[in-house]
């Protein structure tokens, strides 16, 4: 807790805008070749299925390694592409194919973390987490980033892993994850306020950082 | 007046802009004037977006052959599944080929949907989604929101006319109960264990009723040869009191009560 | 009752085959009136409207609605007159297949109403085009009437009735608000919502989201093989969800004595049922963890089954919560 007197003018928040950095978010043109290759899927065309993979393989990847940990996620990001090629004939449509996929991979993932024996992720695990590129202005709390997200509990880390980390809106984390939007909303909440604990010392350094060298 | 812990309180709201604009403006007038508070709504800020720059994970390169390995493992599985099934999948492939005229529905169209149906020809076994059977946890999560549509969905598009496409959603009408008691039944042998042998006897004796109903008015469909949806009617009744009952088993953990 | 029975057999006659003629009272033989202008509708195709009342004879009420409409939707608002009122949109194709859409009338002395709709065989049998024809029924009746319809792939719409109603569709969603009453449903692939029901509830979908918003009564009953459940202010008597696959989130009273079951095979169960009554609490989930509020106890757990009382005085509500691959959630209320 900081004690030092506040100047006004001479506090500029740096760079810290309300906005949310903005995904690219899915277009029309996007549903159409979507709904195009989902119908040559189901009729078994290789190549199809092919290019959904390659379309879709690095959002459930990384959703899937966030969730149960790179040691087991090649196994359910396969067993998620599975489930995708065997489901597509009952898939109608309602719903964004994204989205759809992003359940499948939620909730495979999620089962997959409840059917392991409960335990702490050790340290020897925590040192295979993908470093990931250093890039801005705050290299400390991104490296450490992965590791705290780790060692979240699982339903926390997966509100943050669709919201913050793949962009979705409540809406969109309310119906993968099957919750009412005002539960997303809190999960988030709970989980950025743990990831704040976690990562206290890598931020209070940030803080410190930023005041010594900003305006 | 808000204070600290009201800020504690939005500050996710608020850093995602979910946050009305007087409040937000009330908040951000606490910030200038509590340092720590500053210092949270930073620290909310930062996590945010150091999260959105996270760089996307690309999978080993070999995943694709992985996937392609098991899809086909699973498509020689589903070959060596009951014959029952089997059987049901080429009655797909046997209506939906062969356009049936309208006047000359029947007993063919009948005979197609009954569940005993032989093989004709060599049809391969459709890419399809096999039932997902919970043995591990593997059951496929909801498909989620469904809803009518005026026009024919994917699923009978192929069909052509007006008796065809009705036909088609027959099919498809009795498959989604086929699939559902199939589902469930499958899922009954874990539960099962845990039964006294009067309450799984009492439950035998419900199902086996039903069983016995449901071929009755099979026969009876396939004599006379009918096919309209009003004709299905007694025996999806019999389905749903099926479906009842396993769910119940299954879902409820309590063999049947008497009835 | 001889006087019933004429005025019904009557209506009969008159009424039996709604063709082309659209009568717009049911009164003893009338000039039949011109058919309404089929209209072209936007792409392609021709449109009717045909509108029908029935009056019941004085002194006699209609006590029952029976529509079997497999070509379209049913619409059915319950109103203050004692009249039946049925509104027909039918479309198809082109003039000739139009004539052989039919919707029949067919009241019987019992004082129900037997509503259908048909595709009669043309002569040449000429094919219709798959999806191009369809009849779709708007019915007030008297608020008093029983309800019964039953669509194939089609919408159900049912609204201010009292005396419950009984609703099948194969493909479709079902909505029901301001009803009174018993009310139970099926349907095969489809959205049921279920909004100020008073009564009791028997839902069942093989695929499908259900949802209930302000239901009370004696009970809820709904079995989902896949889709989400989600209740609000449901306070009944005795509650009974189960679903196959998908997660299940009720929210409302426990009563005294009563009996609430909530269970999942495959999916998270989140319940937060207040009230001044005592809670008995059973929670088993086998895969999956168990929360409680921190107030319960004592609490007991073994096999992973977790058990746990709160409050005292009066009966308890006896609550069971399960699921097998999910959570348990058991809300703060």
């Amino acid at each position: 807790m900081d004690d030092e007197p506040v100047d006004i003018a001479a506090k500029k928040p740096a760079a810290l805008s309300v906005v949310r950095p903005q995904r690219r978010a899915s277009t029309a043109a996007d549903q159409g070749d979507d709904a195009v290759l989902v119908e040559a899927c189901r009729r078994g065309e290789k190549r199809a299925m092919e290019a959904l993979y390659h379309r879709y393989k690095r959002r459930v990847f990384g959703l899937v390694t966030r969730i149960v940990g790179p040691g087991d996620a090649e196994e359910v990001a396969q067993e998620v592409f599975v489930r995708i090629f065997r489901g597509l004939g009952r898939f109608r449509g309602d719903s964004q194919l994204s989205t759809w996929i992003y359940r499948l991979s939620v909730n495979a993932a999620l089962s997959h973390v409840t059917r392991r024996p409960r335990h702490e992720v050790d340290d020897e695990a925590l040192a295979h987490v993908p470093a990931p590129e250093v890039r801005g202005t705050d290299p400390t709390v991104s490296q450490r980033l992965e590791q705290a997200l780790a060692r979240l509990p699982a339903g926390y880390r997966a509100v943050i892993v669709l919201h913050d980390i793949h962009g979705m809106n409540h809406e969109e984390v309310a119906e993968i994850l099957g919750c009412q939007v005002g539960t997303s909303k809190s999960q988030l909440h709970k989980a950025r306020a743990r990831m704040r604990e976690l990562l206290g010392p890598e931020l209070a350094a940030e803080r410190a950082a930023q005041r010594g060298g900003g305006a | 007046m808000i204070g600290c812990r009201d800020t504690d309180r939005l500050v996710t709201a608020y850093v995602d802009g979910d946050l009305d604009e007087r409040r937000s403006s009330a908040l951000r007038g606490h910030l200038r004037v509590c340092t720590r508070c500053a210092a949270r709504v930073e620290d909310e800020v930062r996590l945010r977006d150091a999260a959105a720059r996270l760089e996307p994970l690309d999978p080993p390169a070999d995943l694709w052959q992985a996937i392609d390995a098991r899809l086909a493992e699973e498509e020689i599985a589903d070959a060596q599944r009951g014959r029952l099934w089997l059987w049901w999948q080429r009655g797909v492939d046997v209506v939906r080929r062969h356009a049936i005229p309208a006047g000359a529905l029947g007993a063919a169209a009948a005979a197609a949907l009954a569940i005993w149906i032989a093989p004709s020809g060599d049809e391969p076994a459709r890419r399809h989604a096999a039932p997902a059977v919970a043995g591990a946890g593997e059951v496929e999560p909801a498909a989620g929101e469904a809803g009518s549509s005026p026009e024919p969905d994917g699923a009978c598009a192929g069909a052509a006319g007006h008796d065809e496409l009705v036909l088609c959603q027959m099919h498809r009408s009795d498959r989604r109960y086929l699939q559902a008691i199939e589902e469930l039944s499958a899922a009954l042998a874990d539960e099962r264990s845990a039964w006294s042998a009067e309450d799984a006897a009492r439950f035998d004796a419900a199902i086996a009723e039903l069983d016995r109903a449901a071929q009755d008015e099979l026969k009876r469909l396939a004599a006379r040869g009918a096919a309209s949806p009003a004709d299905r009617d007694p025996l999806y009744a019999i389905y749903r009191a099926k479906i009842d009952l396993l769910s119940q088993a299954v879902v409820g953990g309590v063999p049947a009560e008497g009835r | 009752m001889r006087a019933i029975q004429a005025t019904w057999s009557l209506a009969c006659g008159l009424l039996a085959l709604l063709a082309a003629p659209p009568v717009t009272r049911a009164q003893p033989p009338s000039q039949p009136q011109p058919p309404s202008q089929p209209q072209a509708p936007r792409s392609g195709g021709v449109v009717e409207r045909d509108v029908v009342e029935l009056a019941p004879a004085r002194g006699a009420r209609i006590e029952r609605i029976d529509i079997d409409n497999r070509l379209g939707d049913v619409k059915i608002e319950g109103h203050d007159r004692e009249a039946l009122s049925i509104i027909a949109v039918k479309r198809a194709p082109d003039q000739e297949t139009l004539e052989r859409l039919k919707v029949s009338l067919v009241p019987d002395p019992g004082g129900a109403v037997m509503v259908s709709t048909s595709l009669l065989a043309g002569l040449e049998a000429r094919p219709i085009p798959a999806g191009s024809v369809r009849i779709d029924l708007i019915v007030k009746a008297p608020r008093s009437a029983q309800v019964q319809a039953q669509v194939w792939k089609g919408r159900i719409a049912v609204s201010g009735v009292e005396n419950g109603a009984e609703l099948v569709t194969d493909d479709g969603d079902i909505a029901v608000s301001e009803v009174t009453g018993a009310v139970s449903t099926h349907s095969g692939h489809g959205r049921q919502t279920f909004a100020r029901v008073f009564g009791a509830i028997d839902a069942r979908a093989l695929e499908g989201d259900l949802d209930l918003d302000v239901v009370r009564g004696d009970r809820v009953a709904a079995v989902v093989q896949e889709g989400q459940v989600n209740g609000r202010r449901v306070a009944v008597r005795e509650l009974s969800v189960l679903v196959t696959r998908g997660s299940i989130s009720i929210e409302g009273e426990a009563m005294a004595g009563g009996r609430y079951r909530v269970a999942s095979y495959w999916g998270n169960v989140q319940v937060k049922l207040g009230g001044k009554a005592p809670l008995h609490v059973r929670a088993h989930s086998r895969e999956g963890r168990v929360s409680l509020p921190r107030r319960f106890r004592p609490r007991t757990a073994h096999d992973g089954v977790v058990t746990a009382t709160y409050g005292a005085g009066g009966t308890a509500a006896d609550i069971d919560l399960r699921t097998r691959v999910g959570s348990i959630t058991l809300a703060e209320f």
